[in-house]
């Protein structure tokens, strides 16, 4: 994604309410957020609804956008928000019960209240990201992947490969070895992940 | 801590007890925390470099649920020319396979296949006394008798099933890339091997649908339908009108706001012909409505015609399916 903001025309048109546009959007942006979200959130059900929110909030405050918005950034924000809410909302719902789900719970809640981002950041990211993970080694990025997007067992991938539960965790901490290094390497964002709350 | 303990907690590798000795480490200090989040949110980002899927009917449907444009363009003239003229059902070949003591052994293990013909549906009767009616081009493949504790069948196309009880034998039905297991029930599986998606939707009863690689298992409530996206394994649970995925039964083709080149599939298994389009983008033009089925499909494509900018010519080969180009 260029900074050039390919997608201005797209905002423009979702702000006169055309829908097509609106549709452009949800399927460029809908996996990334279901599976950013995902992993603060664990259930898919709620996961779904969550990000189902999002664009709904989206569509229902299209006339409030500038027409140079970045729309990802926006979405992202937004995403993280409800998902905190959700957290929030499910710390209550959980505090008599699972003492361990609790602790996991609040955990996600905390390392995603850490995230502080400013449009151009977020953009920056989406790139650092991208290309750290098509730098990645064949086998390393197909583990990586299949881990994290399919969110395959370790054991399920091992026998998919034909390759040892140890080879997949080796794997696993290379791609993140790759994707730490990539994204310390960038200023700004270490500053980001290092942010306090 | 070691990384790859704190990453196997993120993969939820970890067992109760590890799982408390990393809350534990996580909570014991800021420093370590920071540890937790900056490995927890870079996993995370990872997903936002994931490419999306802009020609994903599946996600433009949900998009449209938000829109409220769903119900898309809606072909009154289709409607009530299928209210006039009623229901008429289509062909049906009735085949039965009856029990017999003297084969059962041999029949056990001897495979039968049944495929119905283009623009036919065919109705097979199992020695369980399920039903199982095919659409058009689908072919299914079962034992000639059930030995106890299995009633698998194979189906590749769409077939609608009316399961009989039999608590202890589950009924499975396998699928492309995954498998619908019920006990008594009805229901209907679409998995015409040139579209992108399964479709399974039930009646009444239960079923449970899993993945072949068990990436995911579900079980549906009558009036549920689940559709997997065999590209990216996604699957998406939701309530229907079942009426849209059974219909054809009755020798309709109903479609709610699907595109002209989905339609032209199912055209094409029908009347077993060929759809060409000429411009790409008038596979793109999207309907609601209903076809009778029994009807020439030049009274089809007249009815279609009436509601969008397309011409189409037909070419009648003796030898071979009829070509039809939409221009």
């Amino acid at each position: 994604m260029e900074p050039g903001r390919p997608e201005n025309d797209l905002v423009k048109r979702l702000i006169r309410g055309d829908k097509k546009s609106f549709e452009e959007i949800y399927c460029i942006y809908h996996d990334r957020l279901f599976n950013f979200a995902g992993e603060y959130i664990g259930s898919r059900d709620d996961t779904a609804d969550l990000i189902q929110n999002v664009f709904t909030k989206l569509w229902v405050n299209r006339k409030r956008l500038a027409s140079d918005s970045n729309i990802g950034a926006w979405l992202f924000t937004v995403t993280r928000n409800e998902a905190i809410s959700f957290l929030e909302h499910r710390r209550i719902v959980l505090a008599h019960q699972n003492i361990e789900q609790t602790r996991a719970n609040r955990a996600n809640m905390l390392a995603l209240k850490q995230i502080r981002l400013s449009d151009d950041t977020l953009f920056n990211i989406y790139d650092i990201i991208g290309r750290s993970i098509e730098n990645m080694p064949p086998q390393c990025r197909k583990v990586f992947l299949m881990s994290r997007v399919r969110r395959m067992t370790y054991e399920h991938i091992a026998r998919k490969l034909s390759i040892s539960v140890k080879t997949v965790e080796s794997h696993m901490s290379a791609a993140l070895a790759i994707l730490r290094k990539s994204l310390s390497d960038y200023l700004t964002l270490a500053l980001i992940i290092s942010l306090a709350i | 801590m070691e990384e790859k303990m704190l990453t196997d907690f993120l993969a939820g590798r970890l067992d109760k007890e590890k799982e408390s000795e990393v809350l534990n480490w996580i909570e014991e200090s800021e420093e370590n925390r920071i540890e937790f989040n900056t490995i927890k949110n870079m996993l995370a980002f990872a997903h936002l470099a994931h490419e999306g899927r802009p020609g994903s009917d599946l996600l433009r449907r949900k998009a449209r649920r938000i829109t409220g444009a769903e119900s898309g363009r809606l072909i009154k003239t289709v409607l009530r020319y299928a209210a006039a003229v009623g229901v008429t059902a289509g062909v049906i070949t009735s085949l039965f396979i009856y029990r017999s003591a003297n084969f059962r052994e041999q029949l056990a293990s001897t495979y039968q296949s049944v495929t119905a013909p283009p623009g036919q549906t065919t109705e097979v009767l199992l020695a369980d006394g399920s039903r199982v009616l095919l659409n058009s081009g689908t072919s299914i493949t079962y034992p000639a008798l059930f030995v106890s504790g299995e009633r698998e069948i194979n189906l590749s196309g769409e077939a609608f099933f009316e399961v009989a009880k039999e608590r202890d034998n589950p009924f499975i039905v396998k699928a492309g890339k995954i498998r619908v297991t019920a006990t008594g029930t009805s229901f209907n599986v679409d998995a015409y091997s040139d579209g992108n998606e399964i479709n399974v939707t039930l009646v009444e009863g239960s079923v449970t649908v899993k993945s072949e690689d068990e990436d995911y298992i579900t079980t549906l409530s009558p009036g549920e339908n689940v559709r997997t996206d065999l590209i990216t394994g996604e699957y998406l649970k939701s309530t229907v009108d079942t009426y849209f995925y059974t219909s054809w039964q009755q020798g309709i083709i109903t479609f709610s706001n699907r595109q002209l080149g989905e339609i032209a599939k199912d055209l094409e298994r029908w009347y077993n012909v060929e759809i060409i389009f000429a411009r790409e983008s008038t596979r793109t033009i999207r309907y609601s409505g209903a076809i009778l089925k029994n009807k020439p499909i030049d009274q089809v494509l007249e009815i279609l015609k009436l509601t969008s900018h397309f011409n189409y010519a037909i070419e009648i080969d003796d030898d071979k399916r009829s070509i039809i180009t939409i221009k």
